[in-house]
């Protein structure tokens, strides 16, 4: 799989392609030198004002592409455009000014908020670094982003100690569009709070979103979660995108057997739905990045998988509705092209 | 409540808790951090206990566990019986020797709860011998057996390697193992869920339902996920500032909540099935250790506060039905909002 497209509707705001994160440990003697591929060829567009999700398994690369279209780690290969600007290999100079554009929010808000730090100059620092305002300004502009993320302005001569772990979130998205960004990327933001506080952060985003029009790559586990929040989703399995699409079609229709078991094996919080649904529990875990199987990589743990399977990778084709997905059953075999592998189920029980 | 209120007159009860008190030593003195929870577990019964991080759900199967850290709490209650022991007149020592073969727990981060320094294999065989004198011969075969019990692949071979070696799921697995190993009458599950991929959470939910259904032991199992409730437990507490307020079956808290902060709990839910509903969320905070709200703890956050929920003593928990209590006093003129 190597050209992953997720075309916007109109001109898309970042464009990423063939997104490669290589990790290479030392070289060391009498020792094989085991590469690992985190993110395998990613690309997909988003576009301004929309909210794209992207949803895996731990260790499937979800963090690893946010953290290199950022530039966090450095990719291995691939485009990252920003506006038609190129991000990779751009000197570090130029890179902290696009850097403006692009800010990112991450799980824990105990260790991305400096301790030490008042509340007042951990948000004023990157104004300090992209805006450079006076004094005043910048004590106006604090006040503002407080005011603007649901807290008092008072709280910017605190320290973050103070601050339950919600309060503490919204202090690192004050932080995080303080220099006017036009995207967010935010790594798990709202997994670390208690359900009532997650919505509230979640409220916040939206209203956000709806008001200066910002631009969310939204990375969670929890799928409820980004089916609440997203216009579209992308879901990856093993550093490759394995299907995307609008998020009313992924999580009805799933093209993909991975996407159909990961939507499985969410509980619903109603026990009668609950004991009716049928569930597909997936055998072990996701196999070792550093040793991936050939063919398609999910078809040690696919229902599903043919022969086929196991020697070709299956390309990229449309799915029914909206998106793609990357799956021999639309290609060969029992020929779902691009329908819901649920009509499939069906079909077999 | 009382223990008659409760379900705990039923002849196959394991645990049984009446009025427990637990006071935890923080700077500014000494702080009840639950207060009066009565409760008990039958026999293959998994009990829910639900609430906010702070709502006292960790700390009161700590504590009776008797894994509270003894000079910074204080443990009191009227009733503290697991099976034939009287858990409130057991010294440490003794109730270390209870442990094992009664009750075990699993925690959120098995990483945390494995020494790093041993092999998996020496961790469960530590356990066999130091609760029922096992050889060392036996207990290392003994260990491998359980491996494979939980589902652990290739177990003689896994038993040999460190934790460090093992995926989070599979290290779930081994604390499952740990906690079997003695085959206890109730096994404590906090949080064993939430940590993991869905994937693999729906794994170790499908291996704790199978092996209770093996073994008919109690499990207590603590979770913020009323998903997770929903696909596991038989009957729930739900917890909030340190007492329970609302006790029912599972489906008839699910689809009847009588108390105003468990229809929050299920409204504040995002629903995979039902995503076009704006998420609702509890305003406010759980109220801090030491500054309790007088009347209901909860009244600062509830939508249906009237003015005698402001003040005087905490609402007594009340029989709303058979089975299910309630610790709100307006619960005889609301209509609340459930998740059938």
């Amino acid at each position: 799989m190597t050209a992953q497209s997720l075309p916007g509707r109109a001109d898309p705001l970042l464009t990423v392609r063939d997104l490669e994160v290589t990790f290479a440990p030392r070289k060391r003697l009498f020792r094989e030198r085991i590469e690992l591929k985190a993110v395998d060829g990613v690309s997909f567009d988003l576009t301004e004002g929309e909210t794209l999700g992207l949803v895996g398994e731990s260790g499937c690369g979800k963090s690893t592409t946010a953290r290199g279209l950022m530039r966090l780690v450095e990719p291995t290969g691939g485009s990252v455009r920003l506006e038609g600007r190129e991000l990779l290999g751009l000197p570090a100079k130029e890179l902290r000014s696009a850097r403006r554009d692009i800010q990112m929010v991450f799980q824990d808000p105990y260790s991305s908020l400096d301790p030490s730090m008042l509340v007042r100059d951990s948000i004023g620092e990157p104004l300090d670094v992209h805006v450079k305002l006076g004094r005043t300004e910048r004590v106006e502009r604090v006040a503002e982003l407080l005011r603007r993320v649901g807290l008092p302005p008072e709280y910017m001569t605190r320290y973050p100690h103070e601050f339950s772990g919600g309060q503490r979130q919204r202090l690192t998205i004050a932080r995080a569009i303080a220099a006017d960004p036009k995207i967010l990327v935010l790594d798990e933001a709202v997994s670390a709070l208690d359900v009532s506080t997650q919505n509230q952060v979640i409220g916040l985003l939206e209203e956000l979103s709806a008001e200066i029009g910002l631009t969310y790559l939204f990375i969670a586990h929890d799928l409820s979660v980004v089916r609440h929040i997203s216009h579209r989703v992308a879901v990856m399995y093993l550093g490759q995108i394995v299907e995307h699409g609008d998020a009313a079609r992924v999580f009805d229709a799933p093209a993909h057997p991975y996407t159909e078991a990961l939507l499985s094996a969410v509980p619903v919080p109603s026990p009668r739905t609950q004991r009716s649904r049928e569930r597909i529990v997936l055998s072990g875990d996701p196999p070792d990045p550093s040793r991936v199987p050939p063919g398609c990589r999910f078809h040690t743990r696919c229902t599903y998988a043919m022969d086929v399977c196991r020697t070709e990778v299956p390309p990229l084709t449309p799915a029914q509705g909206s998106g793609e997905v990357a799956c021999h059953l639309h290609t060969a075999g029992p020929r779902l092209a691009g329908a819901s592998v649920r009509t499939l189920a069906r079909v077999s029980a | 409540m009382t223990a008659t209120q409760n379900a705990a007159t039923l002849t196959d009860t394991t645990l049984e808790v009446d009025n427990l008190v637990v006071d935890v030593l923080t700077e500014s003195g000494w702080a009840t951090v639950v207060d009066g929870v009565s409760f008990s577990v039958r026999r293959g019964e998994t009990l829910g206990i639900v609430g906010e991080s702070g709502s006292g759900k960790s700390v009161t199967c700590l504590s009776i566990a008797g894994l509270m850290p003894p000079k910074q709490t204080r443990v009191r209650a009227d009733t503290l019986r697991l099976l034939d022991h009287d858990l409130t007149r057991l010294s440490p020592k003794e109730m270390s020797d209870v442990r094992g073969p009664t009750i075990s727990m699993i925690f959120q981060e098995p990483m945390s709860s494995l020494n790093p320094a041993f092999t998996v294999g020496d961790q469960i065989a530590e356990v066999l011998r130091r609760h029922e004198g096992a050889s060392r011969r036996e207990s290392k075969r003994r260990a491998v057996e359980l491996l494979d019990r939980v589902g652990v692949p290739s177990p003689a071979r896994r038993a040999t390697q460190y934790p460090f070696e093992f995926s989070g799921g599979m290290r779930q697995r081994v604390m499952i193992a740990i906690a079997l190993a003695c085959n206890p009458d109730v096994i404590v599950a906090d949080e064993p869920t939430t940590a993991l991929d869905v994937t693999v959470q729906a794994q170790i939910l499908e291996l704790l339902r199978e092996i209770q259904r093996e073994h008919g032991m109690s499990v207590i199992f603590i979770t913020h996920d009323l998903g997770v409730v929903a696909d596991i437990c038989d009957r729930v507490l739900v917890m909030y500032a340190g007492q329970i307020v609302e006790s029912a079956g599972l489906d008839e808290l699910f689809e009847d909540p009588r108390h105003p902060y468990m229809e929050g709990l299920l409204a504040a839910m995002p629903r995979m099935d039902n995503p076009s509903e704006a998420l609702a969320s509890i305003p406010g905070h759980p109220p801090r250790v030491g500054a309790m709200p007088e009347g209901c703890r909860f009244h600062p956050r509830c939508r249906y506060a009237a003015e005698a929920c402001t003040g005087g003593p905490t609402p007594p928990l009340e029989l709303v039905a058979a089975h299910h209590t309630t610790r709100c006093l307006r619960h005889a003129e609301l209509t609340l909002k459930g998740n059938p």
